[in-house]
């Protein structure tokens, strides 16, 4: 009963969601700055800043009276509005939320594609020295600082070889996704070129799979169909941990790339200390979590049929 | 292995290559602008930082303005004339005024504009620059809808009438703050309808600003079709968007200023400015051991700033004689004493001080500007060498100026913009007592006799006299030593060589975008 | 499996080396790796300075080997902290089921949704920003993974065997623990710890990019790669070499890593 299953898992998700929020919340409540400093600039008037202090205080009752405060408008689709541009923090993640999901579907594509294959690859080849090169080629990914590697493409690709655009979005073109996607994705590659092999080399010898060599099954189908097939559980994991890290931005990559994404709106946020953002930034991510874990539990039934929704 | 390597370059090129082949080429009606992060409003009530005024410059126009060499010229008013007893300013409209909405614009939305600023509803932070204006304290205080010293003359006649003269008013009035606009009925909308060369015609907040050419301006119209702002923020990517030409205007950063300034592609399209700015090691005079003036003028004399700005700073910095940039010094206004550097006498000094800390000292920046990261390691360096050790603690922005404006923070590098090319600026906010913290003063300096001298004149206008009593304001502060004053910083831009006739302002109002021009080849 | 062998054993040296220098940095070092020399700026690498200078002047060489006391200390402390809680909680809510899954598990979901970013913000605000502020963003947010790993390992070998014997023996808890169960986790435990020391080591690199590092002028990997970006087009080599350092040590950490695991792995069956 996928539906009862959706529902009790929503369910159990409840205390994450209220155990994240309410930490931050405390959080807020005991970190210095005030966001203030954010708003007034450099020069302003004494009695003027007791004023606006007052307006962005404007509620004085104890803390977890102002935090169910805060849950209830949530719950009738309210998240506030920022205290600095003063926009409506729904429609400040509305209109970034669609660039991030675009570069975290296109980076976990590629990382799949490329991580996978070259999982399949080295678990396959003859060559010892092939197979040792390709470790140590997967492993480069998740070894360099992001931002390093970054800024490495865009000199070569951008730079030196002008064939991509450096920086931004422009108006949806795909190029504009090629560089950031490689960089946010190649760490998820790496781990799951890695993790296809391990995996795969458990079960490559398994009986099943010798059986279904010995009837003759074509190479290909029995990689595929056989033998990957039953290797993907924790490929699966992986998949949907990195997926959802991507979902919830990547302040590094986007600010190399000029990437309006949530992640760095998330971060300038932080800095000036703009709680309705904040708050409604990790309200967004805790919620991607859950989801994306739902969604695994799902893939783990149609990758698996012996696994059942319980 | 090589193969392999070529084989994913291969792929990525065909790949970049089906995707439609890069991207669009540019277009040259269009001015290609970088921000390095996106401005938080552009409604001139609520407008705080540098980028915000410039670009507010292109969309709302004042009633007067600054020219580039900085003298007050006129804008929306074409002629303006002040009383005797220099309280009363009456403004001369033009009449052929238009908003980009097709609304004629009259002395009755001057009024209106400039209340905006001082209503309470509206909160706007920089309500100072009205309160000499009579009947604004009654508003702020909510006994009064409008202001009195407002007056409505007539549809093209606007007059001001303030409490007492105040000598730096005029130019006060082409602060970002006093630009003239309509605000939209939805309070949301950051951005107001204006009267400027251009309007707003797209705002991706977080990415990237669009402006249309406003077909109406009054004044010289602008050759350029659109202005394009993107956000960029990190400063590699920049530069290398403005070598691949999709950037015509770029603040160079400071680790490729040699790069631009010496390579023959760009050296002769490299334009720098005098900004009115003052960067400086403020103390906090009200507590231990920065309260002792010895202490401080130990420090003072300490620093090697010379050395710092050349040899670090590539002297992209002109060495700061006194808190105020020395284009608004009038002639006649000397300094003295004159800041020096003397490791001896501060090792003397140190001696005999006889210092007792728990803690060893701080020294605060803002973490993340490498720059000035670099600056105090030099500054801790040059202490180290007369025998006093710092730490440094980097904070981030908002932490960082409540520690100062609290006044937890002993010691900290800071600088000032001018909001108005007025030396006042430079003295009133941030050394007069009624200032400390967040109004300016952020070294809590308090000197009755510096107050009552920046107080007389402030309402003295006799150039003569007021030059004087800044001078004898300015002497006291050099004696006391609040700052550790360092340098005024230049500001170094580089255009593509098919933008003509860009200067760089050196207030970042002036910049209207009318007189660039763009054209491909010689 | 010779080849596998040699890879192996080059990184285990390469890290033993990078182990010795960093430990001896402050006797080795040729040149004081924090005091600005403002006479040698931005030199290219060359004998006297084989990685260059940075734009204050100091060796980066120097710098890089005592930038690797505080990144691989780093690395490695924050990492056998989260370690040993993680392990501790997962075992807890592995072998007890019931309310103390609910909540480690509840714990770890928590932690694994939170944004280390504003933890990270939060406390180099709070507390004095640094190398404590890091280390203590670095545990808050790796113990989570470790507690899931040891979770299913224990629920996987409480029930085995020697596990039951054991009980039935009238072993306690602690016994049971480290006599029977980590041992038999200790394969794929130092697995992820190999990876887990890295990812901390970049984390760093991250928090510094954003301004969130340790205070200067102290040298780390992370901060050196992070300041000197800037500096990528006109002295490439204050940035490459730290980065370069960065890398081949993950790289080492990675091999011994998975080498360790695959004779592990062999040994088991």
């Amino acid at each position: 009963m996928p539906f009862v299953y959706l529902m009790r898992k929503s369910m159990e998700s409840m205390p994450t969601l209220i155990g994240v929020t309410l930490l931050t919340f405390l959080l807020l409540k005991m970190a210095p700055g005030d966001p203030i400093y954010a708003i007034i600039g450099e020069r302003v008037s004494h009695d003027r800043e007791a004023m606006i202090r007052e307006q962005l205080q404007a509620d004085q009752s104890a803390w977890p009276k102002q935090y169910l405060k805060y849950m209830g408008n949530i719950l009738r689709g309210d998240l506030g509005t920022s205290y600095i541009t003063k926009q409506p923090v729904i429609q400040g993640f509305a209109s970034r939320f669609p660039n991030t999901m675009r570069l975290a579907g296109i980076s976990i594509v590629l990382a799949i594609i490329t991580g996978i294959g070259l999982g399949i690859i080295g678990t396959y080849t003859k060559n010892a020295f092939f197979e040792k090169f390709l470790m140590v080629l997967t492993t480069f990914g998740i070894s360099t600082p992001v931002f390093w590697f970054g800024l490495f493409l865009i000199y070569i690709f951008a730079r030196v070889l002008g064939v991509l655009p450096a920086s931004g979005m422009g108006d949806g073109e795909p190029a504009y996704l090629i560089l950031p996607a490689i960089t946010l994705g190649s760490r998820s590659a790496a781990y799951l070129a890695r993790m296809t092999r391990t995996s795969l080399e458990q079960v490559r010898n398994a009986r099943y799979v010798l059986a279904a060599k010995a009837r003759g099954i074509q190479p290909y189908s029995l990689v595929l169909r056989h033998t990957l097939k039953n290797a993907l559980i924790p490929v699966i994991t992986l998949i949907g941990l990195d997926f959802g890290s991507y979902l919830n931005g990547s302040v590094l990559t986007e600010t190399i790339f000029g990437w309006n994404g949530v992640g760095s709106y998330l971060v300038l946020a932080i800095t000036q200390r703009d709680y309705p953002v904040i708050m409604g930034g990790v309200l967004l991510g805790t919620v991607i979590f859950i989801v994306v874990n739902i969604v695994m539990d799902f893939l783990y039934v149609l990758v698996d049929p012996r696994i059942e929704l319980k | 292995m090589r193969l392999l390597v070529k084989n994913f370059i291969g792929i990525i090129l065909a790949v970049s290559f089906l995707s439609g082949c890069g991207y669009k080429e540019r277009s040259f009606d269009t001015l290609y602008l970088r921000l390095k992060k996106d401005v938080t409003t552009l409604d001139p009530a609520y407008i705080v930082d540098v980028d915000g005024g410039r670009l507010a410059a292109y969309l709302y126009n004042g009633l007067v303005r600054l020219d580039y060499a900085l003298n007050v010229v006129s804008d929306l008013a074409e002629k303006w004339e002040i009383s005797a007893d220099a309280t009363r300013y009456r403004f001369y409209l033009r009449d052929d005024i238009v908003f980009s909405n097709g609304e004629p614009c009259t002395a009755y939305h001057i009024k209106k504009t400039f209340e905006r600023i001082v209503d309470p509803k509206i909160a706007s932070p920089r309500s100072w620059i009205f309160e000499k204006v009579r009947g604004v304290q009654d508003v702020m205080d909510g006994t009064s809808d409008s202001v009195r010293g407002f007056i409505v003359v007539d549809d093209h006649t606007f007059d001001i009438e303030l409490i007492e003269p105040f000598s730096p008013f005029l130019s006060i009035l082409t602060t970002s703050n006093a630009l003239v606009a309509l605000p939209f009925d939805d309070d949301k909308i950051p951005y107001c309808i204006g009267t400027g060369p251009f309007t707003l015609a797209k705002w991706e907040r977080g990415n990237k600003l669009l402006f249309d050419r406003n077909e109406a301006y009054f004044d010289k119209k602008p050759t350029i079709k659109f202005i394009s702002v993107r956000v960029i923020p990190e400063d590699f990517t920049a530069i290398t968007e403005f070598e691949n030409g999709k950037i015509d205007i770029l603040e160079i950063p400071r680790a490729e200023f040699e790069y631009f300034t010496e390579t023959s592609r760009f050296k002769d399209y490299v334009h720098s400015a005098a900004i009115l700015n003052t960067y400086y090691i403020g103390f906090n005079c009200q507590k231990d051991p920065y309260s002792s003036e010895k202490f401080r003028r130990t420090i003072t004399s300490a620093i090697n700033r010379d050395r710092i700005a050349t040899k670090f700073l590539d002297s992209r910095v002109q060495l700061a004689d006194s808190p105020v940039p020395p284009a608004l010094l009038h002639d006649g206004i000397t300094i003295s004493p004159k800041q020096e550097y003397n490791p001896e006498q501060a090792r003397a000094l140190l001696n005999d001080i006889n210092l007792d800390l728990k803690n060893p000292l701080v020294l605060y920046i803002r973490s993340g500007d490498r720059e000035m990261e670099g600056v105090a390691e030099l500054i801790q360096n040059d202490l180290a060498a007369v025998g006093l050790n710092i730490n440094i603690e980097g904070l981030e922005w908002t932490t960082f100026k409540e520690k100062i404006a609290v006044g937890e923070a002993g010691m900290f590098i800071l600088s000032w913009w001018a909001d108005y090319p007025d030396i006042e600026n430079f003295l009133f906010p941030l050394f007069h007592s009624s200032n400390m913290g967040g109004a300016g003063n952020r070294s809590r300096f308090s000197n009755p006799d510096v107050d009552s001298l920046i107080e007389q004149a402030r309402v003295t206008v006799d150039q003569h006299k007021q030059n004087t009593l800044y001078q004898q304001a300015l002497h006291i502060i050099m004696t006391e030593h609040p700052w550790v004053c360092l340098w005024h910083k230049k500001q170094f831009t580089v255009t593509q060589p098919w933008v003509r006739n860009y200067r760089q302002p050196s207030v970042y109002t002036v910049e209207k975008g009318t007189d660039i021009i763009m054209k491909k080849g010689k | 499996m010779r080849n596998s062998s040699l890879l192996y054993r080059i990184a285990c040296m390469l890290l033993l080396m990078m182990a010795v220098v960093s430990l001896a940095a402050p006797l080795l070092v040729p040149y004081d790796p924090v005091k600005p020399d403002l006479e040698s700026i931005k030199e290219s690498p060359s004998w006297h300075h084989p990685m260059g200078t940075d734009d204050r002047g100091r060796d980066i060489l120097s710098r890089v080997m005592m930038g690797g006391q505080f990144s691989i200390s780093l690395g490695i402390f924050s990492t056998a902290c989260a370690l040993m809680l993680g392990i501790v909680m997962g075992f807890l809510s592995g072998y007890f089921g019931g309310w103390i899954d609910s909540l480690v598990g509840l714990l770890t979901n928590i932690t694994l949704a939170f944004p280390a970013l504003l933890l990270a913000i939060a406390l180099s605000s709070a507390m004095q920003p640094g190398y404590t502020s890091i280390f203590i963003t670095l545990v808050a947010i790796g113990w989570a993974g470790f507690a899931r790993l040891m979770r299913a390992e224990t629920m996987k070998l409480k029930n085995s065997p020697h596990v039951e014997a054991a009980r039935v023996l009238g072993a306690d808890v602690w016994y049971i623990f480290y006599r029977h169960i980590l041992p038999l986790c200790s394969g794929i435990l130092i697995t992820a710890v190999t990876l887990r020391v890295g990812v901390a080591i970049l984390m760093e690199s991250s928090l510094s990019f954003l301004g969130l590092g340790v205070q200067p002028p102290l040298p780390t990997w992370g901060g050196m790669v992070s300041q000197g970006r800037d500096f990528f087009r006109s002295a490439p080599w204050m940035t490459l070499f730290p980065g370069a350092v960065i890398t081949f040590t993950i790289l080492a950490l990675n091999i011994v890593g998975e080498g360790y695991r695959s004779r592990h792995t062999q040994k088991q069956s």
